[in-house]
C-alpha cells in the first residue's frame, strides 16, 4: 500500500472513532416544564424520615414533575408519632399548620405513614378545607374510612410474603428453621400474621420462629442459639416490644455484620444493609405510584371515588450478599433487579472502553503502519542514496581511470606521467592525497617522486621504507616489499599506522591504500592514495586502482624503453652526423656522393631483380647441356651404342657422377635462392606418406647394399595420408637418407622410422655412423657448412642439403632436430603437420 | 607394327638423345622442333604418344598441349611433358593443360624408357 493511501485511511478511521466516542456517552436532557406551580404539602411522621421516606419522596416528586411537565412546589411537615398522646401538642401543631398554610392555596395534601394519615382523617377538614388528601401508607385500621371519604386518594402498600418465602425456599432449600422478625407496632403485627399464614400455607420450612419487637441485641442472642440451617425473614419495624420506635433500618444496621444467616426483607430500602433480597415492596415504585395518584388527583376533578394505586413489588437482591452465599445470578427469578453489583469500570463502560480501545488500537496500528512505511521509505531513500553515491563513486572512478589512461598514452616523460596521475587522482578522483614513491635499492627508503594534494606538508615530514622495521610495515612499505596492494582501512586504529598516525589524522586522512608498481625486475615503488573517508576503498575500487597501478607501471616501463631507444638513436644520430661531417670534410663534394649513392642503390635493386631471373635461366641453361652429358653417358654406359672396355666404362662412370653432382648443386643453389627470395611456393595436395617412404627407401636400397649398410624402414600402422608438397617432403628425406648412407661406414645401420601423432607425423632417420661433434651440431644447418669444414673432400655433397631441409621443413610448418654422438651415430627427426602448412 | 612416338623438342641434342633411345628400343619416332610443326605432325601422323618439351620457342608446351586436346584427331593421344621446370606447380600446370604424364629433365637413360612406356596405351589390335 502506498503511503498517501495509508494516511487517508488513517484520517478517516480517526474521525470515525472520535465521532463514536462523542456520541456514545451522550445524555439527553429534558427541558423543565414551565407553568403554574402545583402547591403540595407532604406531612410525614417522625421518626420515620428514613431512607425509606427519602427514596419514596424523591421518586414521588421527580415522577410527578415528569407527569405534570411543570415544576411542583412541595412543602414538608413532620408530625411526631406520639402526637395523640399529648393533646396540647396536637392543639399547638394544628394551630401551627393552620397559621402556616392559611394564606397558601394548596392543591394537594399528602399524608405519609399511619400517624399523618390519621391526623388528616381526623382534622383534615379543619386544617385544609376542600383540599384533596392523598394517603400514603395509612394505618390498616383506617383503610375503610379513607375509602369512604370523597376525593381522598390512597396508595396501598402491598406485599408478597408467600412470594418471598418461595424465594427463600428456592435459593436456600436446605433451610430447616425460619426466623420471622418484625416490630411490635400495630401495622408490624399485620405483616407478621401474613407471614405466619404464608408459612403455614406452604408448610415450609419445618420450623418457624416468630420474633416480635425484639431489639437488635435480643435478636442476635436468639440467632446465636440456632444449630440448624436457618434463614431470617425481616418484616417491618415501627416499635419494639416496649413500645419504643424502632425502624427496620436501625435493626438491620445493628445486626447485619453479626448475623451469618440469609436475611430476606420486606422493603427495598433495607436492600443494601445486609439482606439477600426477596419480593420487596419498593419505596421508589411506591413513590412513583404515589406521583401517579397525585397527578390523577390534580388533573381530574376530585369529586367522587378514591384514587387507588397499587405499588409494585419487585424481586430485588443484593449482589454482594448473593455472592457471599454463593448464589449465582442465574438462579434468581427472571426479571430480578440486582443491586450493588460491584461493576468494574470495564463493565460499566464496556462499550465506551471497547470503542476507545478500538480507536486507540486502530491509531496504534495506523501509527505503526505509518512508522513502518516511513522507515521503509527512509530505508529505500537511503538505499537509493547509497546507490547514487555508489554510482557517483563508480562514475568518478571511471572518469579517473579514463583520464589516467589518457595521461598514460600522452605523457611525454615518466616524471610528468607520475605527476599527472597523482593530480588526476586528487582532482578528479576526489582523493585527499596521491603520491608515487620509488624504492632506493641501497637504503630501502621510499622516496616520493611525484605527489598531488600535499604541497609538501605531509610527505616532507614522514619516513617510509620497505624494510623490516616500524617504518616499513605501513601500506606503502608492505606494498613495495610484497608486490601486492595494501590498505589501511581505518587510520585512527590501524596498528601498522603508528609512525604516521598523528600527522595523517592532522591532515584529515581516514584511510589509505598503496598499490605496487612493478617492472620486469620486480616491485620498485608504490602509488599511494589517501581518502578522508574511513574504509573508502572497497573491493571494486581496489581492483580498479590496482589495474590503474599496473597500467601506470607498464607505461613507466614503456617510457623507459622509449627513452633508452631515444638515447641510442641520439647517439647514432650524433655518430652519423660526425661521419657525414667527416665525409663532407673529406670529399667537400656532398652532391656527388649523393648521386653516387643513389646510383649504387638503383644498381643494387636492379641486381636483386636480376638475381631471380638469372637463377631461373641459369637453372635451365645449365641443365640443358647436362641433359646431353648425362643422357649420352647413360646411353654409352648402357651399351646401347656398342660394348665398352673396362677403362671406358670407368671413365664414363666418372663423367656421369660428376654431371650428377653438378646437377644437384645447380638444383640446390636454385632452391636456396628461391627460398631466400621468398619465391618458393609449396604445393598442398593429398598423398600417401607410407607409399612415399617405401618408394624412397626402395630407391636407396641398391646404394646401401653396395656399401654394405643395413637399411631398415619402420612405419607405424597409423601412418597414411597427409596433405602437402610430396616432392619437397621427399626431397627432405632424400637429403637425410643420402647423408645417413654417406656418413655411415660399411657394416653400419640406417633406420627410417615414421610415427603418427594426432596432428603430425614424426620421421626419424637414424644411423650409427661417424656422428657430429657437439660444437658442430649447432652449425650443421648453415649453408655450405660441410664445404667449409672441408669434409667434402671425403664425403661428396653440396653442403646445402641440410640448409634446404631446414628451410623446407620450416616452410611446411614442421620442425627438424638432430641429436648425435661423435663416433656414435646421428638421428634426424622431422615433424610434419598432417594437414601441411597453408600455401 | 611399330608404335609411333612424336617428340616435340627444340634442342637438337636432346631430340637426338630421345630419338636414339626410343628407336634403339623399337619405336618409330616422328619429330618436330617447334609447337606449330608439332601440332601439324601430330594431326597428320596420329602417333601413339607425344613427348612434349615445355620450353619451346614461339609457342610454349602448355599451349601446344591445349591445342592438341582441342583437335579431335589428336585429343585421345597421351601427351607426356618433358621439362626441366622442376618447380612446384609445373606438374599441375602441365596436367591442367592436357598432359597425361610428366618426365623431369635431365632424362636418365636407365629409367626413361620405363617412364615413357607407363603412359603408352595398352597393346591392342597391333602385331605386338
Amino acid at each position: 500500500m502506498k503511503a498517501p493511501v495509508r494516511l487517508l485511511l488513517f484520517c478517516a478511521l480517526w474521525a470515525f472513532g472520535v465521532c463514536l466516542y462523542a456520541v456514545a456517552p451522550g445524555r439527553s436532557h429534558a427541558a423543565p416544564g414551565v407553568g403554574r406551580q402545583a402547591q403540595i404539602l407532604v406531612i410525614t411522621a417522625q421518626p420515620f424520615v428514613t431512607q425509606w421516606f427519602t427514596t419514596l419522596n424523591n421518586a414521588f416528586v421527580e415522577h410527578l414533575q415528569e407527569l405534570t411537565n411543570r415544576s411542583v412546589r412541595v412543602s414538608y411537615e413532620y408530625v411526631d408519632t406520639r402526637i395523640y398522646a399529648d393533646p396540647e401538642y396536637l392543639r399547638l401543631f394544628k394551630d401551627l399548620l393552620i397559621r402556616k398554610y392559611r394564606n397558601l392555596p394548596l392543591d394537594l395534601v399528602v399524608g405519609v405513614m399511619p400517624t399523618s394519615s390519621a391526623l388528616l382523617l381526623d382534622h383534615g377538614e379543619t386544617l385544609f378545607p376542600a383540599v384533596p388528601v392523598l394517603h400514603l401508607l395509612p394505618g390498616r385500621d383506617r383503610l375503610a374510612e379513607i375509602a369512604s371519604r370523597p376525593g381522598a386518594g390512597l396508595v396501598e402498600s402491598t406485599s408478597d410474603l408467600p412470594g418471598t418465602l418461595e424465594r427463600i425456599r428456592s435459593l436456600f432449600p436446605e433451610t430447616r428453621r425460619l426466623y420471622v422478625v418484625s416490630g411490635a407496632g400495630k401495622d408490624d403485627e399485620v405483616y407478621l400474621e401474613q407471614a405466619r399464614a404464608a408459612v403455614e400455607k406452604a408448610a415450609w420450612p419445618a420450623e418457624a420462629v416468630y420474633l416480635k419487637g425484639l431489639t437488635p441485641d435480643e435478636l442476635l442472642a436468639e440467632f446465636a442459639k440456632t444449630d440448624k440451617k436457618a434463614a431470617v425473614l425481616m418484616l417491618t419495624y415501627l416499635r419494639d416490644r416496649r413500645g419504643d420506635p424502632l425502624t427496620t433500618v436501625q435493626v438491620m444496621k445493628a445486626i447485619a455484620s453479626e448475623v451469618n444467616l440469609p436475611i430476606f426483607g420486606f422493603y427495598d430500602t433495607v436492600l443494601g444493609l445486609g439482606i439477600v433480597g426477596g419480593r420487596l415492596t419498593s419505596a421508589e415504585a411506591y413513590g412513583q405510584a404515589a406521583a401517579q395518584a397525585a397527578f390523577n388527583m390534580l388533573a381530574g376533578a376530585p369529586g367522587r371515588g378514591t384514587v387507588r394505586v397499587e405499588a409494585q413489588i419487585r424481586d430485588m437482591y443484593d449482589w454482594r450478599v448473593l455472592r457471599r452465599f454463593g448464589i449465582p445470578a442465574d438462579r434468581l427469578p427472571e426479571g430480578s433487579v440486582i443491586r450493588y453489583r460491584q461493576i468494574s469500570l470495564w463493565e460499566r463502560y464496556k462499550v465506551e472502553l471497547t470503542l476507545v480501545a478500538l480507536v486507540i488500537a486502530l491509531q496504534a496500528f495506523l501509527i505503526t503502519a505509518l512508522v513502518i512505511a516511513l522507515k521503509r521509505r527512509r530505508a529505500a531513500l537511503e538505499a537509493l542514496e547509497a546507490k547514487e553515491r555508489e554510482l557517483r563513486r563508480a562514475n568518478r572512478a571511471l572518469t579517473t581511470i579514463g583520464r589516467c589512461n589518457q595521461a598514460i598514452v600522452k605523457a611525454p616523460t615518466e616524471g610528468e606521467l607520475l605527476r599527472e596521475i597523482c593530480e588526476i587522482l586528487v582532482n578528479t578522483g576526489g582523493y585527499r592525497l596521491a603520491w608515487v614513491g620509488y624504492k632506493d635499492e641501497e637504503t630501502s627508503l621510499i622516496r616520493p617522486v611525484a605527489a598531488a594534494g600535499d604541497d609538501g606538508v605531509y610527505l616532507e615530514g614522514i619516513r617510509v621504507t620497505s624494510g623490516d622495521d616500524e617504518h616499513g610495515r605501513g601500506p606503502t612499505g608492505t606494498a613495495v616489499s610484497t608486490g601486492r596492494p595494501c590498505a589501511a582501512r581505518r587510520i585512527p586504529t590501524d596498528p601498522t599506522y603508528a609512525p604516521w598516525r598523528e600527522r595523517a589524522l592532522a591532515m584529515g586522512f581516514a584511510s589509505s591504500i598503496a598499490l605496487p608498481l612493478s617492472g620486469p625486475a620486480g616491485t620498485y615503488g608504490a602509488l599511494n592514495i589517501y581518502s578522508s573517508e574511513p574504509d573508502a576503498f572497497d573491493e571494486g575500487e581496489i581492483d580498479l586502482l590496482t589495474e590503474l597501478a599496473g597500467d601506470l607501471a607498464f607505461a613507466v616501463e614503456a617510457l623507459r624503453i622509449r627513452d633508452a631507444h631515444r638515447r641510442v638513436e641520439e647517439e647514432l644520430r650524433r655518430y652519423r652526423e660526425d661521419l657525414e661531417e667527416l665525409v663532407r670534410q673529406r670529399t667537400r663534394e656532398p652532391d656527388r656522393v649523393n648521386r653516387e649513392l643513389t646510383v649504387a642503390k638503383e644498381r643494387a635493386e636492379a641486381a636483386d631483380r636480376m638475381k631471380s631471373a638469372f637463377l631461373a635461366t641459369m637453372s635451365h641453361e645449365l641443365r640443358t647441356p647436362l641433359n646431353s652429358i648425362i643422357g649420352f653417358t647413360g646411353i654409352l654406359l648402357q651399351g646401347l651404342v656398342g660394348p665398352l672396355n673396362e677403362e671406358q666404362t670407368k671413365q664414363l662412370g666418372m663423367v656421369k657422377s660428376s654431371a650428377a653432382h653438378l646437377l644437384a648443386l645447380i638444383s640446390d643453389v636454385l632452391d636456396i635462392s628461391k627460398i631466400e627470395a621468398g619465391q618458393l611456393t609449396l604445393a598442398r595436395e593429398p598423398f600417401e606418406l607410407r607409399a612415399s617412404l617405401e618408394k624412397l627407401v626402395q630407391t636407396f636400397r641398391p646404394q646401401a647394399q653396395a656399401k654394405g649398410i643395413e637399411l631398415r624402414l619402420d612405419v607405424a600402422a597409423e601412418v597414411g595420408a597427409m596433405a602437402g608438397d610430396r616432392r619437397r617432403v621427399e626431397q627432405v628425406l632424400i637429403n637425410l637418407l643420402g647423408n645417413a648412407l654417406k656418413f655411415t661406414e660399411r657394416g653400419g645401420h640406417v633406420t627410417v622410422t615414421c610415427r603418427a601423432a594426432p596432428d603430425r607425423y614424426v620421421l626419424a632417420v637414424a644411423d650409427d655412423g661417424i656422428g657430429i661433434r657437439d660444437e658442430d651440431l649447432a652449425k650443421i644447418f648453415q649453408p655450405f657448412y660441410q664445404v667449409e669444414t672441408g669434409v667434402s673432400r671425403r664425403y661428396e655433397g653440396t653442403g646445402l642439403g641440410l640448409t634446404i631441409c631446414k628451410r623446407l621443413v620450416d616452410l611446411m610448418g614442421g620442425a627438424i632436430e638432430v641429436e648425435s654422438v661423435w663416433q656414435g651415430g646421428t638421428t634426424f627427426r622431422v615433424a610434419l603437420p598432417k594437414e601441411g602448412s597453408a600455401p | 607394327m611399330k608404335k609411333k612416338i612424336l617428340v616435340i623438342e627444340d634442342n637438337e641434342q636432346n631430340l637426338y638423345l630421345i630419338r636414339y633411345i626410343l628407336e634403339k628400343n623399337g619405336y618409330e619416332v616422328a619429330a618436330a622442333t617447334d609447337g606449330m610443326a608439332g601440332i601439324e605432325t601430330a594431326a597428320a601422323v596420329r602417333p601413339d604418344l607425344i613427348l612434349l618439351d615445355i620450353q619451346l620457342p614461339v609457342m610454349d608446351g602448355y599451349t601446344v598441349a591445349r591445342r592438341l586436346r582441342e583437335d579431335p584427331r589428336t585429343a585421345p593421344i597421351p601427351i607426356v611433358a618433358v621439362t626441366s621446370y622442376a618447380m612446384a606447380g609445373d606438374r599441375e600446370k602441365a596436367l591442367a593443360s592436357g598432359c597425361t604424364g610428366y618426365i623431369e629433365k635431365p632424362i636418365d637413360p636407365e629409367t626413361f624408357l620405363a617412364q615413357v612406356e607407363a603412359h603408352l596405351p595398352p597393346v591392342g589390335g597391333g602385331d605386338a
